[in-house]
């Protein structure tokens, strides 16, 4: 076991590079499901619109107008009218719709030919968005609510009374045979990252000592030696695979640190061991790009290519039902996407999908055998050369 | 000597070829990936598109058929309709072909998820129910204006303006482009790590070398900078150029982002100056340092989560004032969003700022260093 020995004493060596790659992401790890919303299981319920209004007639029908879109949305303060706020709170999401009331709404509204009250009210949003639709809905049936009451010869009071009745009625709106809406869990927020984390992790942080043993003196000391290249090989992996259970470990603290006593439970089970399968694609990666490269900048470039890559692909930045089917299709051929569909199933239905989560874990394990051929091929047209 | 440097740092930089081609390849592969992924999300995540939903019709409610149908017509519809058998809606319904079912004998809907489709439908079915009861109110209090107000009911106006929020892109997923483009400037400090560890004498025999060479350090430190400012600088230029090529908007100011570009570049080669000047520590420590602080600076500005900058933007904003891989994409983002250059102008002064106190502070670390002679 000297080869195995001579890894350790060189994964000591770069114990701090290592070190500092695991802090860096799995504080990115950390913050991204600390930030990610919390779990929830619950029937339909309707779509609420961001919005913000600035109302500059302050009269008795804009507060029930005003009233009535509380009711169908999620109000926001904005903290003053201004172009661009309205444009960097649009564009980050915080709002989605702005409505100004402007002076003499309710003077306009009263008048039996209301033609110009699109000049008292105006709509900021996206143009031509789901939720700006929504909310424009929204308005319009107030308004034309009212005025109906109005022309039917309602006074001002009984108008706004009558309206808000109107607009009090409601549709039964159900799910499918009583399905329930499940949200996403954070320990599945957790475990999805962890297919771009691991990767940068371990390719980042072990490729610095697999290269020790590329060096081309050390190399042809080891070949010129009576070891065996199998050996060799066999012992390298073996360091491959304890390094991956040690940064397992890490991760597994973190996550403790996270979710405490539920990593305990049988669906945290079931990820740690999707986690596992995944853990050794990465080093199967990891090994192939020690193969094929010794400089640190190309490992650097091309962990990030591989891991963002993927990320973005498969579904672990983005959800993968915003993804098209074309993406999708593609993303079969990346174990990302197995990983992230096993962790998905986990989610869902824990040990009640158990044969398709066997399935997803050992595509995960057959992608990694076959990286890690390629790998050992490389090796050995490297010796060759 | 400046210039016999320059000829010299050139010809070695272009004869890395397989550095330079991974350089290159980087925010390239990157940006292709993310396009492959976006192309179509903001039209699914966003835009409006027609609603297809299924209708389950008893035949008998006759007015909520013909509001139904008169949502059906025209290019820009709302819905699309299809009057399917309660087996068949519900079959569509679970196949994803439709958002919703409408039931016409109780006025109820049944939809796949909480979405802002299945709102829109509960809108339509609210609204219908709604004016039925105006109606009957109506026809009980003041019978004799049932004819005024069906007329109103008939009338088409618009009762709002809508002001879009701007003439440009408005598509969040824009800013993972962005922040491509940001680390790929970081990035650049790999090059100049290795530069600067290439002058040092402690850290290379190269820079064991040049430091005993009867010359003064300052035309190799410029010298080096300028051939990769340029070489990293051509290369964000032929990125955003193929991200444009792409089809991501980034508005109609090139200039002022091939602008940022350059700065950017010169932020993250003089981080990586600084970074090379640590003593004591190999070269491969000294690009995993750059690489965590590149992708940390990274994150932060938005590469992986959309809403990581606001979050930071909300709670710590000092943070994202200085941080020059948000600098980058806010510079960028307020090119594309605003009429003015008010909020450009506030980045990219402070982004040169960082570029040139970094590179001071680069050029000071590295200049004076000397070794004792033992």
């Amino acid at each position: 076991m000297q080869v195995f020995k001579a890894f350790l004493k060189v994964l000591n060596k770069h114990k701090g590079q290592m070190i500092m790659y695991v802090c860096i992401f799995a504080g990115i790890l950390g913050g991204i499901t600390m930030s990610s919303d919390k779990e929830k299981e619950s029937g339909y319920t309707s779509t609420k619109v961001k919005y913000a209004v600035v109302d500059y007639d302050e009269s008795t029908i804009s507060e029930e107008l005003i009233e009535y879109l509380s009711k169908t949305g999620e109000r926001k303060k904005l903290s003053s009218d201004d172009e661009d706020l309205i444009k960097d709170e649009i564009y980050n999401g915080r709002i989605e719709c702005v409505l100004r009331i402007k002076k003499g709404f309710s003077d306009e509204l009263k008048k039996s030919d209301i033609d110009n009250i699109s000049e008292f009210l105006e709509v900021v949003a996206i143009p031509d968005s789901m939720q700006g639709k929504c909310f424009e809905s929204e308005i319009e049936n107030f308004v034309s609510m009212y005025h109906y009451y109005s022309v039917a010869g309602f006074t001002d009071k009984e108008s706004a009374k009558k309206t808000v009745e109107a607009l009090g009625r409601e549709v039964t709106v159900s799910l499918p045979d009583g399905d329930k809406v499940k949200e996403t869990s954070k320990m599945f927020t957790y475990f999805k990252y962890l297919a771009w984390v691991l990767i940068m992790m371990c390719v980042m942080g072990v490729t610095p000592v697999l290269q020790v043993f590329m060096k081309k003196d050390l190399r042809n000391r080891i070949q010129s030696s009576a070891y065996r290249f199998t050996n060799m090989s066999r012992e390298i992996l073996l360091g491959v695979v304890v390094t991956g259970l040690l940064i397992s470990l890490v991760i597994l603290g973190v996550a403790f640190s996270f979710f405490n006593t539920e990593i305990f439970s049988a669906k945290c089970l079931l990820f740690v061991v999707n986690m596992f399968c995944y853990m050794m694609v990465c080093m199967s990666l990891t090994f192939l790009i020690s193969k094929c490269t010794v400089n640190e900048e190309i490992v650097s470039l091309l962990a990030n290519i591989v891991g963002l890559g993927m990320s973005f692909l498969c579904g672990v930045f983005v959800p993968m039902e915003l993804l098209s089917e074309g993406v999708i299709k593609l993303a079969h051929f990346f174990p990302a996407y197995w990983y992230v569909m096993a962790a998905s199933e986990i989610d869902l239905s824990a040990f009640a999908g158990i044969e398709t989560i066997i399935k997803y874990c050992t595509i995960e394990l057959l992608f990694a055998a076959a990286i890690m051929v390629v790998g050992l091929i490389v090796e050995r047209r490297v010796k060759a050369a | 000597m400046f210039f016999h440097n320059l000829k010299y740092t050139g010809l070695s930089l272009f004869k890395k070829k397989t550095s330079l081609f991974w350089t290159l390849v980087f925010p390239i592969a990157l940006s292709t990936f993310m396009y492959v992924a976006f192309g179509k999300i903001y039209e699914n995540d966003t835009a409006f598109k027609n609603i297809e939903v299924a209708v389950v019709d008893d035949g008998e409610n006759v007015a909520l058929m013909e509001v139904l149908n008169s949502l059906n017509e025209g290019e820009d519809r709302l819905l699309d309709l299809r009057q399917l058998t309660d087996e068949e809606a519900r079959k569509s319904l679970s196949n994803e072909e439709v958002a919703g079912i409408i039931y016409t004998k109780d006025i109820s809907l049944v939809v796949r998820e909480s979405s802002v489709k299945s709102s829109i439908l509960e809108t339509v079915l609210k609204q219908y129910k709604q004016k039925e009861y105006m109606i009957n109110d109506v026809v009980t209090n003041h019978p004799e204006k049932i004819g005024e107000v069906a007329k109103e009911l008939t009338e088409s106006r618009e009762y709002f303006k809508e002001t879009s929020t701007m003439e440009v892109s408005q598509n969040l997923y824009n800013n993972y482009f962005f922040a491509i483009l940001a680390m790929s400037c970081m990035f650049a400090a790999f090059s100049s790590v290795e530069s600067t560890s290439n002058l040092l004498a402690n850290a290379s025999n190269l820079g064991m070398r040049k430091s005993l060479a009867p010359h003064s350090k300052m035309p190799f430190i410029v010298s080096e900078y300028v051939v990769m400012l340029f070489v990293h600088f051509i290369v964000e230029v032929l990125a955003l150029g193929y991200m444009s090529m792409l089809g991501v908007n980034f508005g109609a100011h090139y200039p002022q982002i091939i602008m940022t570009l350059f700065v950017g570049c010169m932020t993250g080669l003089s981080l990586g100056v600084i970074i090379g000047a640590i003593p004591k520590i190999s070269l491969g420590a000294k690009v995993a340092i750059s690489v965590a602080v590149g992708m940390a600076l990274s994150v932060m500005a938005d590469l992986c989560i959309v809403g990581i900058k606001d979050l930071i933007e909300r709670n710590i904003p000092i943070l994202n004032r200085l941080n020059p891989a948000v600098l980058i994409t806010q510079c960028l983002y307020s090119l594309n969003m605003y009429d003015n250059y008010d909020k450009f102008i506030q980045n990219i002064t402070i982004l040169v700022i960082e570029a040139v106190v970094l590179v001071v502070l680069g050029f000071v670390l590295v200049r004076r260093e000397k070794y004792a002679s033992v």
